[in-house]
């Protein structure tokens, strides 16, 4: 508690609270311009934090996680193109209502939405993560690998479109992991006798390419799509209280939903926006109208997609396991500051932990009132052509790049990762599984090898460790469960 | 033989259109496994613990390798309808400029043959009037926008941020 408060002190002094502003400000109007997401901003955001405090560094870009989460909704409801993938079910209902002459309406319900999933999430944050901590600083490596096994293979599970392709682009992600040198003998390996690639694949030029350049080739290719155009207005977006009083137990089980989704590894807020919609519209009165403009469709997605940031943040900062693709990019700024993702992060770096809980509220509390008041004036820079925006973000792709070695290597390194995730994007291949591979893999394999050295060479305390026993057994159902459903389903239909 | 007939019966079955994307990524996967198989055979064996450098390099290709067949044997065996047809004309001629630009862009900044801030000036106009068709009303905007950013950034970068730049 004491941290805690600290923590909200300290960002209410004037460098602190002006990177949280700045990353709010910028993620909100990045997540409002299709193409531009919040994965993009981060990875461009991350080579400028390296001289800034590792506490101010992700009070950034955890602003910016929060801002660019809810900005989506605003082109999503007024373009029908959602800013973030997870805003993807507010065009639902929220483009309906906007065209049907109530876009402030649709837009406010949406921002009224996702501040209260971002409160309610932010009490389980807060009070379910130093306990959980505390019980994980006593995990051995196994234990660490068997929960890491659990990630990769919730991963697979749950990449968007087909699991195959997914799986693959996880292997590929781990495969870039393994070049350089080897964790546990520090012995060179698949370098092919290249001396750049002594260093490996580095984190900023591979998540770069692989998320920014890849999405810059896509909308060049579609950079002739027409958009539709509708404006708001900033006295429309208020809600009244019979409004509330409608709309209270949706906003409370949404945000439920969202916080449970967010806090299993891997999934993030597409998944919980669309598990709370449905679960919206199954137990609507009215179900029929979801898909028209209704409100309860726009609360649930909004609610849920907000709720599942914070959830994502436990297991990040609890366990060092990423929720999203965006706390991979988290876990990559820890790494970059020199910091050990994980339980012991609790102990050794009180200051962000807490930094990061505290940010993670004070955002979502500037998110709501700065997208009260500027989304009228977002509504319009969100139209501003993409052809003027793409030079730059290329440019500040180099830099990002170039930064993290001062190699000129990792800028084609870059370039490389750009056109095969471009080539995935076109083959329907998912590039979450990649990063969350190329980030996770690593951490598996040290661990497995440090645990084999611990025990002797055995594998047995993998099974015999309770905790270990669990996670493995979570990480087996987990990969089972699709072939389970997709069997379930075949014989119900049969 | 059976392949073949597969191939062919894609190429008369006008319902079907055939994943391209899915085949040049596959291709590459099982090129890139093969690699890493290939180079981990030279790896020293285990010395600390029985696992060793070699072992998840070649787990990890092995099974890519058979998932990105799987992917193959999909494409050519599944059930594909036509693409959805788009409203707009797909600019792939305007992506392979811009990748072009960027491999000239690098290789001017990697061949040192003009600093920064003029190499980047010069790829921003050059892919600013070309994301715009070469109009010529927006080519005054894309020589603004090259000179802000190739100057700018560089003073940014080296005088406010102490970034080192290429």
């Amino acid at each position: 508690m004491e941290h805690l408060l600290t923590s909200f002190g300290n960002l209410f002094t004037p460098l602190p609270f002006l990177f949280l502003f700045t990353g709010v400000v910028v993620g909100v109007v990045v997540g409002a311009i299709p193409g531009l997401s919040g994965g993009m901003v981060i990875a461009l955001t991350l080579p400028l934090t390296f001289l800034m405090d590792s506490t101010n560094a992700l009070i950034l870009l955890v602003s910016m996680y929060v801002g660019s989460t809810s900005g989506g909704l605003i082109s999503a409801t007024l373009m029908r193109m959602p800013g973030t993938p997870a805003a993807m079910m507010t065009i639902l209902d929220g483009f309906p209502m906007a065209k049907a002459g109530k876009p402030g309406r649709a837009l406010g319900f949406g921002i009224f939405a996702s501040f209260i999933g971002g409160l309610v999430s932010w009490i389980f944050l807060a009070t379910l993560s130093p306990p959980l901590a505390e019980i994980a600083v006593r995990f051995g490596p196994y234990e660490i690998f068997s929960m890491t096994l659990v990630a990769l293979m919730l991963i697979s599970a749950v990449s968007a479109g087909s699991m195959i392709k997914g799986l693959l682009s996880g292997m590929l992600g781990i495969a870039v992991s393994m070049v350089g040198v080897d964790p546990a003998s520090g012995g060179l390996r698949l370098t092919f006798d290249l001396t750049d690639l002594e260093a490996g694949f580095r984190l900023l030029p591979v998540i770069l390419g692989m998320l920014v350049m890849s999405q810059v080739i896509t909308d060049v290719v579609n950079i002739a799509q027409p958009i539709e155009r509708l404006q708001t207005s900033f006295r429309s977006m208020f809600m009244s209280l019979n409004d509330l009083k409608k709309l209270w137990f949706n906003l409370l089980r949404s945000s439920l939903i969202g916080t449970w989704i967010g806090v299993l590894p891997g999934i993030g807020g597409t998944t919980a926006a669309i598990a709370s919609y449905t679960t919206a519209k199954t137990f609507s009165k009215n179900p029929e109208k979801f898909g028209t403009g209704t409100e309860d469709g726009i609360v649930a997605a909004e609610t849920a997609n907000n709720a599942a940031v914070n959830g994502a943040l436990v297991p990040l900062i609890t366990l060092g396991i990423p929720g999203s693709v965006i706390d991979v990019l988290l876990l990559g700024a820890l790494i970059i500051h020199n910091l050990t993702p994980g339980p012991l992060l609790f102990q050794q770096s009180p200051e962000i932990v807490y930094g990061i809980i505290a940010a993670a509220l004070i955002a979502n509390i500037v998110m709501f009132i700065f997208m009260l008041a500027a989304t009228p004036l977002i509504s319009k820079l969100m139209y501003v052509n993409r052809a003027y925006l793409m030079p730059a973000i290329i440019v500040f792709c180099v830099i990002g790049a170039f930064s993290q070695g001062n190699r000129l290597f990792d800028v084609w390194v870059m370039l490389g990762f750009g056109i095969v995730g471009y080539l995935m994007q076109t083959a329907k291949v998912s590039t979450g599984p990649f990063v969350i591979g190329y980030i996770l893999a690593p951490i598996a394999e040290v661990q497995l090898r440090s645990g084999l050295m611990f025990y002797d060479a055995s594998y047995l305390p993998l099974i015999t460790r309770p905790v270990s026993l669990a996670f493995l057994v979570i990480a087996i159902l987990t990969m089972l469960w699709p072939f389970l459903s997709k069997l379930k389903i075949r014989s119900s239909d049969e | 033989m059976l392949p073949l007939a597969l191939v062919l019966d894609f190429m008369t079955d006008l319902s079907k259109k055939f994943p391209v994307g899915d085949l040049i990524f596959a291709a590459f996967m099982i090129v890139f496994g093969t690699s890493f198989i290939v180079a981990s055979f030279s790896l020293p064996p285990p010395a600390l613990e029985p696992v060793g450098p070699a072992a998840f390099p070649q787990w990890v290709s092995a099974i890519q390798i058979v998932l990105a067949l799987i992917v193959i044997w999909r494409a050519i065996t599944g059930e594909y309808k036509l693409a959805k047809r788009v409203e707009y004309r797909k600019r792939y001629d305007l992506a392979l400029v811009t990748i072009l630009l960027i491999i000239a862009y690098f290789s001017v900044l990697q061949l040192e043959w003009l600093s920064f801030q003029w190499a980047t000036a010069g790829f921003v106009f050059f892919l600013t009037a070309s994301l715009f068709d070469w109009k010529y009303s927006k080519l005054p905007i894309a020589l603004g926008l090259a000179l802000i950013l190739g100057l700018g950034l560089k003073f940014t970068f080296t005088e406010i941020l102490y970034l080192d730049l290429p």
